[in-house]
């Protein structure tokens, strides 16, 4: 019998004597079971214990956390949290260095449970911890400790990380800066300064001001991913918590500034390099920790893009206009304007329709829609500056073209921006638990911008590929965007593979692959499906049987064994067209066409039919001579038994004709078909009706369970009551 | 007493579930049949299945997923033409006819022409999902209904 639902069995124990076994029942204080716990040790002030467990984390038992006790849990009898806090308080500071020493290791322990974590800050630990780290006395192992311990407490989020001193941060911050500590002490500082940058925005400022980006970059070229990590979750934190003003700002020398300039080109351009060279192309795997600070980091580069593409083009900023003049120039350079304002009004619209803009008098119009806002006009202006013969090969390439097959360079860009940007989720904040970060974006300075140069002349090659015309347009950024999320799901490790990538990827490729997809999706695992399927099934077997015995009907030849002086005698068989007679008889040769009853003389009628034997169990194949028959010649031999016990025996020309004479057999002894082919048929002609009847369901999604039924209608009076 | 109305545009649609007929008065339906609906009253519709239309039953309008179509006739003589491109019918009902003669090809055990004709239907059906999925340039489409258009002939011969 299973025990009361609010009883737990557990063993106490208690260093030095035997364990005791106990019911504990749940709806008791835990007071009093500690109480009677103790008497049975004869231990006094049962108010000064506690219960934790013995295994694992070790955690205390509280009224809250009792539930989770579970029969058989071996449990310990310890000093209660508070006496074991207030102990630890007064042994922390004791001025014998080794007791010091085991007390913090114990401490660094103990805080990590939330009871004890309580009673230890109450009693103002963290303010006595700090002090400690403040007064630069500690080193080494019990500098380690200290630190683990402050951590632990501190993660409980009890106390506010905002009344942290100064002091204590410099200390830290001076503990990263330094170039040979220890390795434990700097992972513990680099993860403490990094609970401030996220927990308060006060302490940021103060981190930001200790710690410069090259002391973190130091941190990166070493050889251990711990640290690393700890060092890129740092950055990161800077970057998150900068101020939207701040991050943008340039700076000469990025190795003496500080990290509130975190996200300027240059400092992201060393940061960058020494990620590519010292982590990811470092010789370590890339732990999924480390993956995930990588991502992190990839999308707060992206989202410094957010700026530019949430502004809109303001069309009488002269600035922004010159911009697309300079496209203008650097595609059709060399054409002289022609002098008279209308003339050259006309000639820039002409122009700006051959760049693709959907707004020929006006393209700065075009720009005005967020996203992508002025991120487009920045990648196009990069696209013509940085890969010149490029740009002007995509525009001229489609300005030439007097069919409706151009593809608009305009439009295709600022549409592709919006596109990326949808893709990385730029603007977005990162996931928790996402370690979804692509190499290739660390492998370039401006990897942004080169992304983009590839995708666009992708696009454009996409577009000729589907000879698409203006009114493709979705369809074809459709194609595009399969193409490059599927190579983005590749994680390519630079550019120059995304574009082999892509290469590989092909409309054609495209399309086979959405093919093989639909394909898959025919598998029709849904039970609505499953069900029709066996529904069906009894017709199709029908429909198998039919033609087995029609196959019967037309009659087979068979060959005579065991002669092997008349090797070439042959013998057919049939079955009457009612189904009741099977008529066979020996032949002379090989028959040609149709084979009539006549001819053959002997006869089995069906009903005397009493079973079907294949392979080795057939008699000719039990024969001496049959002993020395291969294999294959076994695989082809069916025997039919007779009233009164005689036998037929057959061997068929080939597999097939086997399938088809014993299913025929099987069929006509109303026994199940079981031959291969049976099964392969059934499986062709179900697959063929499923796809026939499943017609017009396509591009409908099937509900998993059936819908519910509704009430019955409470009315039967029908308007259409023609028979 | 209440009358059930006739429908307006809820007239044509596709079962989306099986469904066991739990009376006299209820049409049972299997997943992929297309039905004409007459009337409606409360959560439930009448009509036909539109390839035995014989009988008429009642069925939860649940589990129907509507389409479009036109309506020709009224009364006795009222029938659906489903407003799907004409060409994507014309494959329907081709694939449906072929269907019939590839059974044929099986009982009558011509392997050879059974596989060339499933080949044959299996190409067709691949088009008709391409020309139905929408993902296709105009070009490509254009192309493709003429293939589609040679093959049935081709397959009619």
């Amino acid at each position: 019998m299973p025990p009361p639902a609010d009883i737990v069995k557990v063993a106490i124990e208690w260093p030095g004597a035997n364990a005791q076994l106990i019911e504990m029942d749940q709806k008791r204080p835990l007071s009093s079971i500690i109480r009677e716990v103790c008497d049975g040790w004869s231990l006094s002030g049962s108010e000064q214990f506690a219960l934790r467990y013995a295994d694992g984390p070790q955690l205390y038992i509280t009224e809250q956390s009792r539930g989770e006790i579970k029969n058989g849990t071996i449990l310990r009898l310890a000093i209660s949290p508070a006496r074991a806090a207030r102990q630890l308080l007064e042994r922390i500071q004791s001025h014998v260095i080794d007791a010091r020493l085991e007390a913090l290791k114990e401490l660094a322990k103990l805080s990590a449970d939330p009871t004890f974590a309580a009673e230890f800050i109450n009693m103002e630990g963290i303010g006595t911890l700090a002090r400690l780290v403040e007064s630069g006395t500690h080193f080494g192992e019990m500098l380690a400790f200290t630190l683990t311990a402050f951590l632990e407490l501190m993660d409980h989020g009890i106390v506010s990380w905002d009344l942290i001193s100064l002091s204590f941060i410099k200390q830290i911050a001076g503990y990263v800066n330094q170039p040979m500590v220890d390795v434990s002490i700097l992972q513990r500082s680099l993860a403490i300064l990094e609970s401030m940058v996220l927990n308060s925005h006060s302490l940021y400022h103060r981190v930001a001001q200790e710690i410069t980006v090259g002391q973190l970059i130091g941190h990166l070229q070493v050889s251990n991913q711990e640290i690393q990590t700890y060092a890129i979750a740092l950055i990161n934190a800077l970057f998150l918590k900068a101020p939207e003003d701040r991050r943008q700002e340039e700076c000469s020398n990025p190795l003496e500034q500080h990290l509130t300039e975190m996200a300027s080109s240059l400092a992201q351009k060393h940061l960058r390099s020494i990620i590519l060279n010292h982590v990811i192309r470092g010789n370590r795997p890339i732990k999924a920790e480390m993956a995930h600070q990588l991502y992190v980091l990839q999308v707060l580069t992206f989202n410094l893009l957010e700026e530019r593409m949430m502004t809109k083009m303001d069309p009488n900023d002269q600035a922004q206009r010159d911009i697309i003049f300079e496209l203008r120039r650097i595609a059709f350079d060399g054409e002289t304007d022609p002098t008279g304002t209308e003339k050259r009004k006309a000639m820039y619209t002409k122009d700006y329709k051959m760049l693709g803009f959907t707004n020929h008098v006006n393209p700065a119009m075009d720009f005005t829609q967020t996203p992508p806002g002025m991120l487009a006009l920045d990648n196009m202006l990069y696209l013509a500056k940085v890969h010149q013969d490029t740009y002007i090969r995509i525009v001229l390439e489609n300005s030439s073209r007097e069919d409706k097959h151009e593809c608009p360079f305009g439009r295709c860009a600022i549409e592709l921006t919006r596109m990326l940007c949808e893709i990385l989720q730029v603007g977005e904040l990162p996931n928790e638990g996402c370690n979804d970060y692509h190499p290739m974006f660390f492998t370039h300075d401006r990897a942004w911008e080169e992304f983009f140069c590839v995708c666009i002349q992708l696009l454009n090659k996409t577009w000729k590929e589907m000879r698409a015309t203006a009114e493709d347009f979705n369809k074809v950024m459709q194609v595009v965007r399969e193409q490059i999320t599927r190579a983005l799901a590749m994680k390519p490790s630079s550019i120059d593979q995304l574009k082999n990538k892509l290469r590989g990827l092909n409309y054609s490729e495209i399309l086979r692959l959405r093919q093989s997809e639909r394909m898959s999706q025919d598998d029709f695992q849904s039970p609505p499906i499953i069900e029709l399927r066996e529904r069906i099934q009894p017709e199709i077997l029908e429909l198998i049987k039919q033609q087995r015995l029609n196959r019967l009907c037309e009659g087979s030849c068979f060959r005579k064994l065991g002669n092997r002086r008349r090797q070439e005698k042959f013998w057919f068989c049939r079955l009457s067209l009612n189904h009741k007679v099977l008529h066979y008889g020996d032949l002379d040769e090989s028959p040609q066409g149709e084979v009539p009853f006549e001819l053959l003389s002997d006869k089995i009628p069906v009903s005397d039919i009493k079973s079907v034997l294949t392979g080795k169990d057939c008699p000719h194949m039990k024969e001496k001579s049959a002993l020395k028959q291969n294999k294959e010649v076994q695989e082809l031999a069916f025997s039919v038994l007779y009233d009164p016990d005689e036998t037929l025996n057959f061997v068929a020309p080939n597999k097939y004709e086997y399938c088809i004479w014993t299913d025929g057999l099987c069929a006509l002894l109303g026994r199940e078909m079981g031959s291969d082919l049976t099964r392969s048929d059934l499986d062709t002609l179900i697959s063929m009706e499923m796809k026939l009847r499943l017609l017009d369901l396509e591009n409908i999604t099937i509900p998993e369970a059936p819908p519910p039924v509704p009430k019955e209608p409470s009315s039967y009076n029908f308007t259409y009551n023609y028979s | 007493m209440t009358r059930w109305v006739p429908t307006k545009k809820e007239k044509y649609g596709v079962a989306i579930y099986n469904y066991d007929a739990r009376g006299e008065e209820e049409l049972s339906l299997q997943i992929g049949d297309t039905v004409h609906i007459l009337e409606t009253y409360e959560d439930w519709y009448r009509g036909h299945r539109l390839r035995r239309r014989s009988k008429k039953g009642i069925f939860p309008a649940c589990y129907i997923h509507l389409k479009e179509a036109t309506v020709e006739g009224i009364g006795q003589k009222e029938t659906v033409i489903p407003t799907e491109l004409p060409l994507v019918q014309e494959v329907t009902t081709t694939l449906r006819e072929w269907a019939t003669i590839w059974r044929d090809l099986y009982v009558g055990d011509k392997r050879e022409m059974f596989n060339s004709v499933r080949d044959m239907i299996y190409d067709l059906i691949e088009w008709r999902s391409q020309i139905l999925s929408g993902t296709l340039p105009q070009d490509e489409l254009t192309e493709l209904k003429q293939k589609v258009t040679s093959k049935i002939d081709y397959g009619n011969k």
